[in-house]
């Protein structure tokens, strides 16, 4: 028992040591400076295509307030419960279009224009941008949903709302309580346009170096059509169209016309009619992108925004290109991806680098948060897009660190003692991507650095 | 004597049994209530005595819940319905307006035979949907031309401004009229509360050096009063675009008002850093304004200047004072020079 306790000391005091040595050896660089790799529009696309974009980036940016009569906040629909403002304000960093910013927008957010929210324990102005949903209800059954952070009560628009909100403390000491934080919209008009059958090839392709390293690997579909989904954390969103709409409603609180109902809607807190967006059928003429609700313009501004740019390349970036490729990171972070037949001309046949595959890989109960989206389980996500890592501030799908060395760490992880999420095929468990953490870790501490290196140069 | 008092009640009854075979062939919806013009004196009464028990009320819930109380009490009541309509209209908001609305035609459907349910129905589209009011309450006419509340409804709608229409209104009155006589014909839409005039009050109160937590607090409320009585105007079609409009400019305009009073009375208070935040903030929405051709962006830059040259903070109000040059090199406008002149003077005062 005593010879047991000392090898069990004995191992911690190795494992911190291994520890502290590799994050002292490497280092996440950090945030690559500069201008924004992201923001403009995608090159070549026609002057209409770009006319569109612009007006689609101002409806990206427009604040809502309840009823749209706040100066400066002059889009309607605000609430009743809602996470941010404007899709502008969480998707902000590097730029518009982007993830969390550095000074997160939740805080002031809580009391703007007398609202009397509370800020969650888990938003801090130096913490990102997230949204949070509860695992269970309380009768045991799947949850899953978003409960919004706030509420419009209080709001000088919002007048004779008492709408509380969650009781994110209890939530939160129940264990039921799981983050996400904005994924980056760069680029996805790419995605979009990149047929299932060539995602299907993609993942099918190096199935035996896969194998290997306990890759499999699946994609998320609809239960509409069957067809591949790849938008969001857990892949659940089949276009653009649905991912802003239900961002939209959910996030805004804006009913929309792909989301008609007003979430929470308590009558004392319903000030607008429903869908709260919607396309302009009046007499009045304008562009397109004027006429289209802005369900329309956030959609249009995803697809028609260029992907991220990668910084200048260095040896050490190069070489990190080719270790990346070597321990198996590219077998599900896919560097590269070909469009097919677009309505955008410009993004037809278009080679692209997104580092994904769009496919749903167990990562094991480390990162695992009890939710199921379409076919994703709860230990399920969608490979994440590192194109534009470069300068993004907050990893992983709760932004739990900012560092990348940890987010590449946290990519190792077993089953959990109850093996609740056991993967229910083949009956092994844990991370997909443990093989290729342990290659990783095997690099030498000035590889690894090339690695971080190569990493935050996209 | 005594015979004509036996024959005296023998009429009445007569015309007591008269009427109950009245009532027996009367189409439902005559059935429902048999006082379809006016209120019996028992519902009046009540209606009345409900009316002054929510004076004052605290909100729509304390509001409405003794017409509810009253509803559940006489479910056959048309007046009662109409009353309880009535004041969901005036004082709800959106939210309690499609209830209303979602709830009369659950009943509407539940009932299908009774013209008193298809009536309210329609009634309860009056303001928000009158077009298809209207088109509901001549459908039921058709089937039940003597249903006196919708002629009513259909004189009172013809008689409003927005859905003006004199030959109309007439005919719909003299029906009503000749079917109940006696009766009135209501206004509609009912009063909006006038604008209100707390902002003036606690911009006096800082003129006086009063309390700041008392300015802040009159001064939220005005907008608060705004905020609900805007929320009067905007579901109802009885309104015009314009009026809308203008009275949603209107309220932004004391926001502005709003928000100056809070920067002066943190610099009163000293707190600095609380009044230069919220300064910044009032910039990024003066931002947004101008992205938006907003016609409120020439008085939020002005306000923004005054606030700066006020708070002797010359380089920032030179900013505003640049911004509004510009805009008025765009849009030339005599008044708007003038106004620039003024407050280039109070920002750098000509030496003398």
């Amino acid at each position: 028992m005593k010879h047991k306790g000392l090898l069990v000391a004995l191992g911690l005091a190795l494992t911190l040591n291994v520890n502290t040595t590799t994050l002292m050896a490497q280092h996440d660089p950090g945030p690559r400076g500069g201008a924004p790799g992201a923001g403009g529009p995608f090159p070549n696309i026609t002057t209409d295509e770009e006319s569109f974009f612009t007006h689609a980036l101002s409806t990206f940016m427009e604040v809502d307030s309840v009823s749209g009569g706040v100066p400066g906040e002059t889009g309607s629909g605000l609430g009743p419960t809602f996470n941010g403002n404007s899709c502008a304000q969480c998707h902000a960093a590097p730029a518009a279009g982007g993830s969390s910013p550095s000074v997160n927008p939740q805080v002031a957010l809580a009391t703007l224009d007398f609202a009397k929210n509370t800020v969650p324990s888990f938003i801090t102005t130096e913490g990102p941008v997230r949204e949070a949903r509860f695992v269970r209800n309380p009768d045991g059954s799947p949850d899953g949903g978003v409960h919004g952070l706030y509420t419009i009560r209080g709001r000088s628009d919002a007048v004779g709302c008492d709408l509380m909100q969650p009781d994110f403390a209890t939530q939160l000491a129940n264990n039921n309580v799981i983050f996400r934080i904005p994924t980056p919209t760069f680029g996805l008009g790419l995605v979009e346009a990149t047929p299932d059958s060539t995602l299907q090839a993609n993942l099918a392709a190096n199935q035996g170096a896969k194998s290997q390293l306990g890759i499999a690997g699946s994609l998320n579909t609809s239960g509409n059509d069957g067809t591949v989904t790849r938008f969001g954390w857990k892949a659940q969103n089949k276009s653009l169209m649905v991912f802003a709409g239900e961002a939209y409603n959910v996030e805004q609180g804006v009913s929309n016309e792909a989301f008609t109902n007003e979430r929470a809607a308590v009558k004392e807190c319903v000030y607008n009619t429903s869908p709260e967006d919607s396309t302009s059928m009046g007499s009045a003429t304008g562009t397109a992108a004027e006429m289209s609700s802005d369900l329309v313009n956030f959609a249009a501004f995803m697809r028609l925004s260029a992907p991220p740019a990668p910084g200048p390349s260095s040896a050490s970036t190069k070489n990190g290109a080719s270790l990346f490729n070597a321990v198996g990171c590219a077998l599900c972070h896919s560097t590269t991806l070909t469009t097919g037949r677009s309505k955008v001309d410009a993004m037809s046949n278009f080679t692209y680098h997104p580092y994904s595959d769009f496919a749903l890989h167990h990562m094991g109960s480390g990162l695992a948060d009890g939710i199921s989206q379409g076919a994703a389980g709860p230990d399920q996500f969608r490979t994440a897009p590192l194109w534009g890592v470069g300068q993004r501030l907050f990893f992983l799908h709760d932004g739990r660190t900012s560092d990348l060395l940890k987010a590449i760490e946290a990519h190792a992880s077993d089953c959990d003692s109850q093996s609740r999420f056991r993967r229910s095929s083949g009956g092994s468990c844990g991370s997909e991507a443990n093989g290729v953490i342990r290659k990783f870790n095997s690099l030498s501490h000035s590889q690894m650095q090339d690695v971080l290196d190569f990493l935050r140069s996209l | 004597m005594l015979s004509a008092i036996f024959f005296a009640v023998r009429r009445a009854r007569l015309r007591a049994a008269l009427m109950a075979c009245v009532l027996l062939v009367a189409p439902p919806g005559l059935r429902a209530d048999s006082t379809a013009c006016e209120p019996s004196p028992k519902i009046r009464l009540e209606l009345e005595t409900a009316s002054a028990a929510v004076a004052g009320a605290p909100d729509f819930d304390h509001l409405i819940a003794p017409f509810l109380a009253l509803r559940r009490q006489h479910p056959n009541s048309l007046q009662v319905h109409e009353r309880y309509q009535d004041t969901v209209q005036r004082y709800g908001i959106e939210g309690h307006l499609r209830a209303l609305t979602e709830e009369y035609q659950v009943l509407s459907i539940q009932h299908p035979d009774e013209p008193m349910y298809r009536y309210l129905y329609a009634r309860s589209l009056m303001g928000r949907n009158t077009a298809s009011a209207i088109q509901q309450m001549v459908a039921l006419l058709a089937d039940q031309p003597d249903f006196s509340p919708a002629h009513r409804s259909l004189a009172e709608i013809y008689a409003s401004d927005a859905f003006r229409n004199p030959d109309q209104a007439k005919v719909e009155r003299d029906r009503f009229l000749a079917l109940c006589p006696g009766s009135v014909l209501a206004a509609r839409p009912g009063p909006l509360p006038e604008p209100s005039t707390l902002i003036d009050q606690a911009e006096r109160v800082l003129a006086e050096n009063g309390d700041p937590n008392r300015i802040a607090a009159l001064a939220l409320q005005g907008i608060r009063d705004d905020e609900r009585r805007l929320q009067h105007i905007r579901p109802f079609d009885w309104y015009s675009v314009d009026f809308k409009r203008q009275s949603q400019r209107e309220l932004q305009a004391k926001y502005w008002r709003l928000w100056s009073l809070q920067v002066r009375c943190y610099r009163r208070a000293g707190q600095t850093e609380k009044a230069s935040d919220l300064l910044t903030s009032m910039d990024q929405r003066v931002a947004v304004l101008l992205m938006g051709s907003d016609p409120g962006y020439w008085d939020a830059l002005a306000t923004l200047a005054r606030l700066y040259e006020e708070g002797n903070q010359k380089d920032l109000a030179t900013l505003e004072l640049g911004s509004m040059q510009q805009f008025l090199t765009a849009h030339p406008d005599p008044s708007r020079a003038a106004q620039l002149d003024d407050l280039r003077k109070r920002v750098d005062p000509p030496v003398h």
